[in-house]
């Protein structure tokens, strides 16, 4: 074992390092607007516009990732005449896939708010909207919050599946570096070790709120 | 936008199609067994073992906490480039691994859930540990892991696209080859789309069975 090379090559992985957390980054937020947009409408009191949304999430749920990314970097050049970037095709399918996880999550978190505290809140004189927002919001919150952050972390390891269209993101660094070095056993265990720090750290982080948000005697 | 969809290639390329379906059916079937052997024994590690054997138990939890925290293309390398097995075998062994910490998890929050006194009703009642565990405990812990075990299972089949990367030709590789042939990417990705959301349809329903047998099976005794 000789991890000398990652030493030579660690400007180049920190570079790929940097797009795989800026992809996360800016997928989760995508993804946060697209999910409570999702999640509203599933919520909508029309079956008309309830049930097709939960089609899609459904239906998306069962797709694989590799395959969302590769529809839209498929689709999009279709769409638009020209042909895409691979980092917004990447985005894109990152987003389309994983709102719908955040989508249940919000629904989840929202129907989780016991209906007679927004029925005690709507009796003492707030209007809907003051409910929603001193209410419902912020105990949904606290039910989502753990999980989100969970959700993040299944974002952040789909990044390394942009590698199939070709951004060089943490992963395809590595395995660039892998073929100039060819030293695979030393790369992979690496890069296993990079995700883990970073996965693990944020899944206890989750792990954490989940027990500091833990909601006594409102069920 | 005048793009003329070309559905016709999904029939001149079915066996292609086929090919890579018969490789995702092959793959997924080998490690569902796999990965739910796998981890019942991390699961019952962690919950049963005592005294001496307490270390293995540390062990089954960081067992699961490593292969939960790192992406499966990183250990579908790992396997296909670094120990080098073959396409296949480096698939299932990445697949079954990294979905077995995930069923450990799920089968060990079941054991969990059920109440400690049904275990001491089995025990004073003149059971012993062993067979409290296999009649009392394990029976009414799998009737609870089978709706998220197929959550689990669809993940299996999603995650079962990541052995493209290292070239097995299972269906989402075939989308790929059928580009690469046609520049037809659209249109296969879009039946390669159906056949995926079909076979998880299936797992999803035979799911729902085997949770009616299992609940039919214990209320019978």
């Amino acid at each position: 074992m000789d991890f000398g090379f990652l030493v030579t090559n660690l400007r180049y992985l920190l570079d790929g390092l940097w797009v795989t957390i800026a992809l996360a980054a800016s997928s989760f937020v995508g993804c946060l607007i697209l999910g409570t947009g999702l999640a509203l409408l599933r919520l909508s009191p029309w079956w008309w516009l309830r049930w097709p949304i939960g089609l899609y999430i459904d239906v998306v749920r069962m797709v694989p990732l590799i395959m969302v990314i590769f529809w839209f970097f498929f689709l999009v050049p279709i769409l638009i005449g020209r042909p895409v970037d691979a980092f917004v095709a990447g985005l894109a399918g990152l987003v389309a896939f994983h709102s719908t996880y955040i989508a249940e999550v919000i629904r989840a978190g929202i129907q989780a708010v016991p209906q007679g505290l927004v029925e005690a809140s709507r009796c003492s004189g707030m209007s809907y909207r003051h409910c929603n927002w001193h209410v419902v919001l912020p105990i949904a919150i606290r039910y989502m919050l753990p999980a989100l952050v969970n959700r993040f972390v299944a974002l952040f390891m789909g990044t390394s599946l942009v590698y199939v269209i070709g951004v060089t993101e943490f992963f395809r660094a590595a395995t660039n570096v892998n073929m100039k070095a060819f030293k695979p056993y030393e790369v992979y265990i690496f890069v296993a070790l990079v995700y883990f720090v970073f996965c693990y750290s944020l899944s206890q982080v989750g792990a954490w709120l989940e027990r500091r948000l833990a909601l006594s005697g409102t069920r | 936008m005048s793009y003329q969809p070309h559905w016709d290639i999904i029939y001149q390329y079915r066996h292609l199609l086929l090919e890579g379906l018969q490789e995702t059916v092959r793959l997924v079937l080998a490690a569902m067994p796999a990965s739910l052997l796998l981890g019942l024994l991390v699961a019952a590690g962690r919950s049963f073992l005592r005294g001496p054997w307490s270390v293995l138990s540390k062990f089954c939890v960081a067992y699961v906490e490593f292969f939960r925290n790192i992406p499966p293309i990183v250990q579908f390398f790992f396997w296909g480039f670094a120990v080098g097995l073959g396409v296949f075998p480096a698939a299932l062994v990445a697949l079954s691994v990294s979905s077995s910490a995930y069923i450990a998890e799920i089968v060990r929050a079941g054991i969990a859930s059920i109440p400690r006194t049904q275990a001491e009703a089995a025990r004073s009642s003149g059971m012993s540990e062993w067979q409290a565990i296999v009649h009392v405990i394990l029976p009414q812990a799998m009737i609870r892991v089978i709706p998220p075990l197929s959550i689990e299972f669809i993940n299996i089949i999603k995650n079962s696209s990541v052995a493209m990367t290292i070239g097995l030709a299972e269906l989402t590789f075939q989308t790929q080859e059928i580009e690469a042939r046609s520049f037809r990417g659209f249109e296969a990705a879009t039946a390669v789309t159906v056949l995926y959301v079909l076979l998880a349809s299936v797992v999803v329903g035979l799911m729902h069975v085997a949770e009616r047998l299992v609940r039919l099976d214990v209320r019978k005794g």
